[in-house]
């Protein structure tokens, strides 16, 4: 991909977009301009009305039996006045006059005998001025009812307390920030991504269907342009003008809510919403805006996939219009009281974002849920890109001029190749991700071992094989499945009791910043307790063998020889380095695992065989059980036992590096001609 | 320049159904050759010249464009050529000048080189005028005389043009055919299409006449009379049509 063709196109999108009124009514003239005015207005209007209301008389009548005592009381009240109507009933409901009060027996009677006296307030609760004359007289009548009760309280000799035997408190614990953040979170992240979306909504359209609408779309594709950098071009306005909008917005919105809240807050005389202590720390505003980023990448890539189906600008509103109410809802669900980010709602996308924003608005988000909502997210982003891609290689839907929707799945449709792209491999790796989360983790936690064969097997193995073979991809040489030479396989032992102790080093030294959360713990304590020789031969094949063989399979096959089909050796293997780390989802795993990954793609590729890799696998997990379960010769390295939690002695460190660099340089010098062998 | 061996598009309708756009077309266009391919709507011209510009991908069969194989390196290919066809419009919100930047930086193109050459096809296609206005405002005129400083504007070696006359006047008709003679002149090699007989009868060096999917007949004009004994091309169509037909009906 050439960068500088991306920007060339980035650059004319973005000048041919602004020229567009909608995209800058929609991009600046909503957030900027319409929102603050509607809020200002609105909280107004509201204010002058309320003052109106204040100010006016209420006029109401006597109905019933007449009786002193009441007209007494009620021609007390500030600002009301008893007139005289023919029709109360008709007049209460025409607006004429705001209340009807009546008693049934006089009340003067009653309270002499010490009874309770009923009086009848009939008022409209649909028009202010009835509701604010019920007001004034419930508030002046009940005043008057505790005027009368002291007067019995004290001829009955009795105190105040007689009427109280309890006084019940509430105080509200939570502190003003979570307060207010629950309060904003519930309405702020949905408008973020309503933002979001607006903001990409046009542009998504207008780059293309709307370029197809205009027939430039042929012009584009006759130049010497790669598709890829043209999706990219075009993705990356969308974004651009997505996230400019989102911001605008999120600013805008953050100061009219303040404004109209201090407002609320000083009208109602109430300190619900303490916003003078409500605080945004600059840390929690630039993770805001770094979550924005994976969400605005999904909604613009999202949107620009099903744009490119339409063959004109209105179809295009039809189709994305459906989406953008879809992803409002979960903006919605996030904001119910109750829902919170959990190991399930963490994954479900835009929700596990609408929530993080909630948290971090009430200040209560820990950094394993920061990470694992940017990860998910961003892995949902890049495998909608990775569709907006692969749609745009599908030519009869880019020049379709009257079909409909031309997608089929038929194998014949698939051309053989002899390895994946690395879209289809970041694919494999989406593919993977989420069904180990949506089905893996939930095997899992019914029970460990037969969960990790399902997981390993059913999710990884099986679909992968069956993908491979259905877009009929080359599965030897995908899988690089190859028999190694002996050199290698010293190589990969060598390395492989190197990684050991270089590992364990490494984790006591991250174990100062990040401990592993107590539930894993616990979980691998309670796994590896009382293990029978049975248990264990059970134990190596699920937790050692299992994922050699299947994981090997995903990253060092098929995610590795996709990316190396147009990647350099460098970027193929650090980037399925980070994509096995990642696929520890714990924060704890994540660094270790992927150095690790990045040794084994970097020892598979040398060897040019995936077995150098599922034999490292498989040698790295077995001595790992063997030490949880206590099954590790002792004879042999009696001082370990007294490193669990500290590092390994100077001389071993040494020793493994020695080894590390006695499996390179036999790689490096045994290497051949053909050992890279996926080439594009 | 262009070498074409067994091109055969088929496109795949609902329900498996196939359609042949283009059968196994053979034939190739030298260096200063003006090769015309004529055919009514339907033919399957555009679904030729798109494969040549692979801006769509041949089912089966090769093409070689100035030596370079279509199928390994589609982007070194349309560097080579430039494309014109009813469906190549141009950005409406951009103007003419804005619109020829893009696409000489889209072709690798310096700057300066850019700058230079829109001068040059300004003066040569007496654009001028409205080189700084937006296209939306063009006339069909304008547009054509800009997409054509477009196609030429990275001086490719072969020039592919679909019906570039259609829906012109006459002034703009000539103006066009001027160009392609001169181009011509200049060394590049031309396929174009139309359905118009007299400007293929003016300007084609080979013709060859497309029905159905098929290229019946390939040749020089006397060639194709010899052939049809008949003494204009359309005359020459309508009786190899005829024929097509017939053969295909005692198949």
């Amino acid at each position: 991909m050439n960068l500088k063709t991306v920007y060339t196109i980035l650059r004319k999108e973005l000048l041919e977009t602004l020229r567009d009124k909608r995209t800058l009514i929609a991009m600046i003239g909503i957030p900027v301009i319409l929102y603050p005015l509607l809020f200002l207005v609105s909280t107004q209007v509201i204010m002058i009305q309320q003052g109106r209301i204040d100010e006016r008389d209420s006029r109401i009548v006597l109905t019933g039996k007449p009786s002193e005592q009441l007209n007494q009381w009620l021609e007390k009240i500030e600002k009301v006045k008893i007139i005289q109507s023919e029709n109360p009933t008709g007049d209460l409901l025409a607006g004429d006059i705001h209340a009807m009060v009546s008693t049934a027996e006089n009340p003067a009677d009653i309270l002499a005998q010490l009874g309770t006296a009923e009086v009848k307030i009939e008022y409209d609760s649909t028009a202010p001025d009835s509701n604010k004359a019920r007001q004034r007289i419930n508030k002046a009548l009940k005043e008057e009812s505790k005027k009368i009760l002291q007067t019995r309280l004290e001829t009955a000799g009795l105190k105040e307390e007689f009427t109280k035997p309890l006084a019940i408190q509430n105080e509200n614990l939570a502190p003003p920030q979570k307060q207010t953040g629950s309060l904003l979170g519930t309405i702020l992240p949905m408008i973020m991504i309503i933002m979001l979306g607006t903001g990409a909504f046009y542009p998504a359209i207008d780059v293309t269907a709307g370029e197809k609408e205009r027939g430039t779309f042929e012009t584009l594709l006759s130049t010497p342009t790669a598709k890829s950098e043209i999706v990219c071009g075009k993705f990356l306005t969308v974004f651009i003008l997505s996230l400019i909008t989102g911001l605008l917005s999120l600013g805008s919105m953050v100061l009219c809510l303040m404004f109209q809240l201090s407002q609320m807050a000083g009208a109602a005389g109430d300190a619900q919403f303490n916003l003078a202590a409500f605080q945004l720390s600059a840390a929690n505003i630039l993770t805001i805006f770094i979550i924005l980023i994976p969400l605005a990448f999904f909604i613009c890539s999202v949107m620009m996939s099903i744009a490119l189906f339409a063959r004109n600008f209105k179809e295009a509103q039809n189709y994305v219009t459906p989406f953008f109410m879809v992803i409002i809802l979960p903006g919605v669900a996030a904001g119910l009281p109750g829902m919170e980010l959990t190991r399930t709602t963490m994954f479900i996308p835009i929700t596990n974002v609408a929530l993080l924003f909630k948290e971090l608005l009430m200040g209560t988000a820990s950094p394993e849920a920061i990470v694992s909502v940017f990860i998910t997210t961003a892995v949902y982003a890049m495998m909608a890109l990775t569709i907006a891609v692969w749609i745009f290689q599908k030519e009869d839907i880019i020049l379709s001029e009257e079909k409909g929707l031309p997608i089929t799945l038929n194998r014949s449709a698939f051309i053989p190749r002899p390895t994946p792209t690395p879209g289809m491999a970041i694919m494999f790796f989406a593919m993977a991700f989420l069904l180990l989360f949506y089905v893996g983790t939930y095997v899992q936690t019914r029970n460990i071992i037969t969960g990790s064969f399902i997981t390993q097997w059913g999710l990884f193995f099986l679909p992968i094989l069956t993908l491979l073979w259905f877009t009929k991809i080359d599965i030897k040489k995908t899988l690089s499945l190859k028999t190694p030479r002996t050199t290698a396989l010293i190589a990969t032992i060598l390395m492989a009791a190197a990684m050991l102790v270089l590992g364990h080093q490494y984790t006591t030294w991250q174990g100062n910043f990040i401990k592993p959360p107590q539930e894993y713990a616990e979980m691998m304590k309670t796994l590896f307790e009382n293990t029978t020789p049975a248990k264990l031969i059970v134990l190596l094949l699920a937790i050692a063998l299992s994922p050699a063989v299947c994981e090997e399979v995903l990253f060092r096959g098929v995610i590795l020889s996709g990316l190396r089909s147009r990647c350099s050796v460098k970027l193929s293997i650090i980037a399925t380095g980070i994509l096995f780390g990642l696929m520890h989802i714990y924060i704890s795993q994540i660094i270790p695992t992927a150095l690790l990954g990045i040794v084994i793609t970097y020892l598979v590729l040398r060897s040019g065989s995936i077995f150098t890799g599922i034999l490292f696998h498989l040698l790295n997990n077995s001595i790992a059980v063997l030490f949880a379960t206590g099954y590790f010769p002792k004879t042999i390295f009696t001082f370990v036992e007294n490193y669990e939690q500290t590092y390994f002695p100077t001389w071993l460190t040494l020793t493994a590096l020695l080894l590390l660099t006695t499996g390179i340089a036999l790689l490096e010098l045994t290497k051949q001609k053909n050992d890279f062998p996926i080439q594009g | 320049m262009i070498q074409v061996t067994n091109l055969t598009k088929t496109f795949t309708q609902s329900r498996g159904r196939t359609i042949k756009a283009v059968q196994d077309a053979t034939f190739s266009v030298e260096k200063g050759e003006i090769f015309g391919l004529l055919g009514p709507n339907g033919a399957g011209k555009t679904t030729l010249l798109r494969m040549l510009g692979t801006i769509i991908t041949p089912t089966s069969g090769q093409c070689t464009m100035a030596g370079i194989r279509s199928d390994e390196s589609p982007e070194e290919v349309r560097r080579q050529i430039g494309f014109l066809s009813g469906n190549t419009k141009l950005y409406r919100r951009l103007t003419a000048r804005e619109v020829l930047q893009y696409f000489g930086r889209l072709y690798g193109m310096a700057d300066d080189l850019i700058a230079h050459r829109t001068e040059e096809l300004a003066d040569m296609l007496d654009m001028k005028d409205f080189l700084d206005r937006r296209c939306d405002s063009f006339s069909t005129g304008q547009e054509q005389r800009v997409s054509i400083a477009r196609v030429i504007l990275h001086d490719p070696a072969i020039l592919i043009l679909d019906e570039p006359t259609l829906g012109l006047d006459i002034m703009t008709c000539r103006t066009i055919l001027d160009f392609i003679l001169e181009a011509k002149k200049r060394g590049h090699c031309i396929i174009f299409s139309t359905h118009y007989m007299t400007e293929a009868e003016l300007l084609c060096d080979r013709i060859g006449f497309i029905y159905s999917g098929r290229l019946m007949a390939i040749g020089t004009q006397p060639e194709l009379y010899q052939q049809t004994q008949t003494n204009n091309l359309k005359d020459a169509f309508l009786q190899m049509a005829d024929q097509d037909q017939q053969r295909q009906a005692t198949l």
